[in-house]
């Protein structure tokens, strides 16, 4: 991708939604389709079953390597750039799926390590977009303070990928935007659900919490789904402010 | 800059003829050493990040794979008896034995904050009735701040600070002060790294606490794992240096909040006169469990180099252990030495694969351990079976939406729900939606294409 050379058709990624956006926030899913095609990214729904990280949690290796290789076979089908949505998906196709590769039965290593490489959680796709100049910049002017929280799963993808996404958002005119980096939200998961983690998660956020409540932002954009109940949970932004960059970018291009 | 040896690795060593470096900041960057000097713009000495990680993680598995022959070489070089006298202790029970034996009247130690001692020795020599003072200098404080988060640091680039750590021979202390005299407390020091070809041993200080242990306490332990024996003596003072620099942040946080009040070693008088024949210098090298870890699946564990860089942005770290932090590759060794650590308090954010400079999967590791390890109790494994069927359950929650969302946020049912999956009251399920963004999409594109 970004490559000039892919730009002369329309081209074209498969979105790997994941759970929550499936069944729980639809609309991220539908912010990024409209996003990317605004973009002239033409975007396909390939087959697909939930990423498996629950499963590698709680090591149910037998059902994760079913999935993984489901997903695999049907992301391969599709022959082009994924984008997730969901930095937790992401991160598991990314950093996890090739060290499952050696124990997927009929799965060509090779193969699968190309499929796998073309993963991009979709703001570092759009990221990649405006570094190459590819990306619509028609933006209307938004005049609100918004406040960037980075996930954990996005920070320990390789690569920087927080620096691209901020120039990015920079480019919205009138938008102040702010990163504060005040560490882990304390969700992790499934982990600040559990009664015996609350106060271990609720001790771990408290930064975060106090620092959204000082500066009382306008929105709260952050990648997870995990942090952005957390966030909700702990401060005074009511839920609605709370949202995926993708959806501000959606707002800001009037879509 | 580095004392070289000339004599033949075969003479026996003497006290006067120390073998012995310290990692020090240079002069220049330590006159003003603080955590803003550390990220001088000015200073363009700069190596490649990346290809210092490379060459250090090369550098890890080829000198493991050489360990045994190391530690034969370095067990030739330091003679039995003579000084500095080698002692090899299986555990740390022998460790600590070897050192309360050495204690005087006052039977008090100094420690530094090596891990080794922190979290291997400290536990057993408080024990054994040894009164602790942490040898901790506030120099590194930066002026009225003090740092118990990693953002609250100025961004410190590894690629600046490597050149500024230069290391320099240690004076044998005896040849130097003559008649100095000792305090009555017995110093417990971490080692960096050792090397094999010379019997170079490395230390990393970055105000004077070290060098002050050393000439001031009647008797001297330096404590290193075995995985410290590195082969030669440029491979030691490199993975010092990077010990040094990847450790820069770990080290700004401890040295601010969270440093112990303790007793100081002022509070002993210099009383013994010093004798060279008592006053002993001892190499103690550790194994406590390392070999074992080293034929099972978790010996990557033992290329970490101990620069605690795992543990800048690690959000459990401060409730692995009730009474200090830990980072994750210390709650991983202590489970695989000592067992019943907290390893469920793991978040799996990953965060720390990806600053460790030896790339150690910690939380692959953590997660194969914590499964291993679990001992199932029926609610237990109903509750995991339960939430690895995220996918299932949220499919299932979509499909019946309304109904689905009414009772989840119904406070009885919440209530029952706790007790079934542990899953807090307190919490809000999120309310799942209908239809699924798949169908959505389809009747989207289906509506397109019309």
């Amino acid at each position: 991708m970004g490559n000039n050379k892919y730009r002369e058709t329309p081209s074209h990624a498969a979105l790997f939604a994941g759970c929550t956006i499936n069944f729980i926030d639809p609309s991220i899913g539908l912010d990024s389709c409209a996003v990317l095609r605004h973009n002239a990214v033409e975007v396909s729904y390939p087959r697909q079953h939930c990423c498996g990280l629950p499963l590698r949690a709680y090591g149910y290796n037998k059902r994760l390597h079913e999935k993984a290789a489901c997903n695999l076979k049907s992301l391969k089908e599709a022959g082009c750039d994924i984008i997730a949505p969901c930095t937790s998906c992401a991160y598991m196709l990314k950093e996890e799926y090739p060290s499952l590769l050696n124990e997927l039965h009929g799965c060509d290593e090779t193969e699968c390590l190309a499929t796998l490489d073309r993963t991009y959680d979709v703001m570092e796709y759009l990221a990649h977009l405006h570094e190459y100049g590819l990306l619509n910049t028609g933006f209307r002017t938004l005049d609100m303070s918004v406040i960037y929280h980075a996930p954990c799963h996005l920070k320990s993808l390789k690569n920087n990928l927080i620096d691209g996404r901020l120039r990015l958002l920079q480019m919205i005119p009138g938008l102040r935007l702010e990163w504060i980096d005040r560490g882990c939200c304390g969700m992790g998961g499934v982990f600040g659900m559990k009664k015996k983690n609350h106060s271990a998660s609720i001790s771990i956020g408290a930064e975060l919490g106090r620092a959204i409540n000082v500066l009382k932002p306008d929105l709260v954009i952050t990648e997870c789904h995990g942090c952005r109940m957390q966030i909700e949970h702990m401060t005074e932004v009511p839920g609605q402010q709370i949202r995926h960059p993708v959806s501000l970018l959606r707002l800001a291009y009037g879509l | 800059m580095i004392h070289k040896r000339s004599e033949g690795a075969s003479k026996k060593m003497d006290c006067d003829d120390f073998p012995f470096l310290m990692i020090e900041p240079s002069a220049v960057h330590k006159r003003r050493f603080s955590a803003q000097v550390l990220n001088d713009p000015a200073d363009t000495r700069t190596v490649d990040e990346a290809g210092l990680r490379q060459r250090l993680q090369k550098m890890r598995v080829s000198s493991l794979e050489k360990l045994e022959t190391s530690l034969q070489n370095v067990s030739c070089l330091f003679k039995k008896g003579g000084s500095p006298a080698l002692i090899y202790a299986a555990s740390a029970y022998d460790a600590c034995n070897i050192i309360k034996r050495a204690c005087g009247n006052t039977q008090s130690i100094c420690i530094n904050k090596s891990a080794v001692i922190t979290r291997e020795l400290k536990t057993c020599l408080a024990a054994a009735g040894l009164n602790i003072i942490e040898s901790y200098y506030t120099d590194l404080h930066h002026k009225n701040e003090e740092f118990t988060h990693y953002w609250q640091l100025p961004r410190i680039p590894i690629t600046s600070i490597f050149n500024a750590f230069e290391g320099e021979p240690l004076k044998s202390p005896g040849a130097r002060d003559g008649m100095k005299k000792r305090r009555d407390i017995v110093g417990v020091i971490g080692v960096s790294a050792i090397s094999a070809d010379d019997g170079s041993v490395v230390l990393i200080q970055h105000r004077q606490n070290i060098k002050k242990i050393i000439e001031e306490c009647r008797s001297v332990f330096l404590v290193a794992g075995i995985d410290k024996v590195v082969p030669t003596k440029e491979e030691a003072l490199f993975q010092a240096k990077c010990m040094a620099c990847f450790g820069m942040t770990a080290l700004l946080m401890d040295s601010g909040a969270g440093s112990e009040e303790s007793a100081s070693m002022e509070d002993y008088p210099l009383e013994i006169p010093y004798d060279k024949s008592k006053c002993r210098l001892s190499l103690i090298l550790m194994d406590n469990g390392r070999r074992e870890i080293m034929q099972s699946d978790f010996l990557p564990l033992m290329t970490c180099i101990g620069c605690r860089a795992c543990m800048n942005q690690c959000p459990g770290s401060r409730f692995f252990d009730t009474s200090s932090a830990l980072s994750p590759r210390e709650l991983l060794f202590l489970q695989l030495t000592e067992g019943n650590m907290a390893l469920d308090l793991c978040l799996q954010c990953n965060v720390c694969r990806t600053v460790c400079p030896v790339n150690i999967d910690l939380p692959g590791m953590i997660l194969k351990l914590r499964i291993l390890q679990k001992k199932y109790h029926v609610l237990n494994y109903f509750r995991d079976f339960l939430l690895s069927k995220m996918e299932e359950i949220e499919k299932t929650g979509s499909y019946f939406a309304p109904v689905a969302n009414l009772f989840s946020r119904n406070k009885a049912v919440k209530k029952l729900a706790e007790l079934f999956t542990g899953i807090s009251c307190r919490r809000d399920i999120p309310f799942f939606r209908a239809p699924t963004f798949e169908k959505i999409f389809k009747d989207q594109v289906s509506g397109h294409g019309k």
